[in-house]
């Protein structure tokens, strides 16, 4: 089943030039999709048009099998697509706006209008469930950026959505942070299995069969392979020029440095400063 | 513990960097004494809007400056029963803007602008000026009477906010059928004032790490008001994010809150004791 779809599509902010042009790609769901490209080639925007934050400026976006257009949604249709896909900020700060991190963390079940008690539940069981207890008391704006990465992530998979979107999610993670969101990630896109633990998926529904969808941006080589299945590389002329598996893109050091992902090996030696 | 103004100095810069670290401070003392276990943090926010309400209109009618200190007195109470503490709180209420209303006052008070009996001579009869300019009776009730109204009216409102959490108070007044557009319009200022605060702070700080030596005042606030049209910029952009994550957690304009608002026997009891305490200043008003 496509997840969505785009048809030459094209992006522009007021006044600006093209900041996506002529997009053509869909995207299955339970894909692992990772967005490559250098700064300013439209990664960002291409998620916010994903999650329904931004609307094309021409050619055509279907989501779930419907054309979809943020601006026309009602409430409740743009409540329900906001349910369907979580979208993490490449900057935590502006996804935490609430006094401390429990009320961050309710403030989508609460939306969606869950009881108190539920709410609660779910708030207890995802803090537990990231490691963040520690957290819940505190305001964001006392946290650091690893914790503040954290506390974004897990408000967004609070609300179980089926997609997650995630701008550059190892910005401001330490190594060790890394590694936590990678097993995090492994453990939460994993397709259902019966032996596998309850995890953060499992808040809002108990018995998840199917993998979520995950579309990432990063510049980060390393972690690609670990979590993504596929890749789509932009260029600086914010083109889509290459969609492949990622085993297979990476192996493509010239396609890479052509875009600006990878540059000459710089190394010195220290016969250089004698 | 570091004071702001210790660490960024008391440079122009480095004053407005303090003022930006204070407003974290303050929201952070505010919610810390919101969550606490006092007399008002127990109420419903409905109850204590209503009832601050209740008195700022009485104070705003009350001439008798006897009274208006009573009421005074009667929020000093309610800060001590919800376990405020009483320095801070009334440095925060009466040490700095009703002071300087009275101040500002003065002029109005003199016999230059008021008649009356006069109280005291600043220029005595005869020397300069052949009636002499003094202060009148009348003239420093008038000034005390607008500084004590204006120093009740923050004392309640004070109290209003540093026992209620700000998530609970948009909360209460949106359960009170203010409409939608204004309480979205409070919170989204509240969410905006925090994040032009912290980026003021970045901007100022890096400023000030680049800062060698003295820089002249005209220059330290050139450049402050020069910062806050790039402040304004930078914010725009950012508020527009903040408004689609919010969006992207199902929010369409209705404050939610973790807690559930309950009007209790307690509550009703809290109105019926405020009602009592404001019958009394009233016919204490007639009285003194």
């Amino acid at each position: 089943m496509n997840i969505f779809q785009l048809k030459n599509l094209n992006f522009s902010y007021s006044m600006r030039p093209e900041v996506l042009t002529g997009l053509n790609f869909s995207v299955e769901a339970g894909e692992r999709v990772c967005i490559l490209g250098a700064n300013g080639c439209g990664k960002s925007t291409l998620l916010k048009i994903l999650a329904g934050l931004l609307s094309p400026t021409a050619g055509e976006f279907f989501a779930f099998g419907n054309k979809m257009d943020p601006a026309v949604l009602s409430r409740d249709e743009s409540k329900v697509y906001h349910r369907r896909v979580g979208y993490v900020f490449q900057d935590s700060d502006v996804q935490l706006f609430c006094s401390n991190v429990r009320e961050e963390l309710a403030f989508g079940p609460l939306q969606l209008g869950l009881s108190h008690d539920e709410v609660m539940a779910s708030v207890n069981r995802m803090a537990e469930s990231l490691d963040i207890t520690k957290l819940l008391d505190k305001a964001p704006f006392h946290l650091s950026g690893g914790e503040k990465k954290k506390v974004a992530i897990a408000s967004t998979l609070i609300l179980d959505p089926e997609v997650l979107i995630m701008d550059e999610p190892t910005n401001d993670l330490d190594p060790r942070s890394q590694t936590w969101l990678l097993k995090l990630l492994h453990r939460d896109m994993a397709s259902g299995d019966a032996g596998r633990k309850p995890h953060a998926s499992d808040l809002l529904d108990g018995s998840k069969p199917h993998a979520k969808t995950l579309i990432f941006s990063t510049h980060n080589l390393e972690l690609v392979p670990h979590i993504a299945d596929r890749a789509l590389l932009f260029n600086e002329d914010h083109q889509l020029c290459a969609d492949l598996p990622v085993r297979e893109l990476l192996q493509r050091v010239d396609l890479l440095r052509s875009v600006n992902l990878v540059d000459e090996h710089f190394h010195t030696h220290p016969w250089d400063f004698e | 513990m570091n004071r702001p103004d210790k660490i960024y100095g008391k440079g122009f810069v480095g004053k407005t960097l303090s003022r930006f670290a204070q407003l974290f401070e303050n929201e952070l003392y505010n919610e810390r004494y919101a969550a606490g276990d006092g007399l008002l943090q127990s109420m419903d926010p409905r109850i204590k809007v209503l009832v601050v309400l209740a008195f700022m209109v009485f104070i705003g009618f009350t001439d008798n400056c006897i009274i208006l200190v009573a009421a005074g007195t009667v929020s000093a109470l309610y800060a001590a029963a919800s376990a405020l503490p009483l320095r801070p709180y009334l440095r925060r209420t009466w040490l700095y803007l009703p002071t300087l209303i009275f101040i500002l006052n003065l002029p109005g008070a003199s016999s230059l602008l008021t008649g009356g009996t006069p109280l005291f001579y600043i220029i005595p009869a005869g020397n300069f000026v052949h009636e002499g300019v003094y202060f009148s009776t009348a003239g420093l009730n008038m000034a005390l009477r607008i500084a004590l109204r204006t120093g009740d009216s923050m004392a309640f409102a004070f109290l209003l906010l540093m026992t209620t959490r700000w998530s609970d108070l948009t909360c209460g007044l949106r359960r009170m059928h203010l409409p939608e557009i204004f309480v979205s319009i409070l919170n989204m200022a509240y969410r905006y004032l925090f994040l032009i605060a912290e980026t003021g702070t970045d901007m100022m700080q890096a400023r000030h790490m680049r800062t060698v030596g003295a820089i002249k005042s005209a220059d330290s606030r050139r450049f402050v008001s020069s910062r806050a049209g790039q402040l304004f910029i930078r914010v725009h952009s950012m508020s527009d994010d903040i408004y689609g994550a919010m969006k992207l957690r199902g929010y369409d304009g209705s404050p939610v809150n973790l807690r559930e608002l309950r009007t209790g026997a307690a509550d009703w009891l809290f109105v019926l004791v405020n009602v009592i305490i404001l019958v009394i200043l009233t016919i204490g008003g007639y009285v003194f």
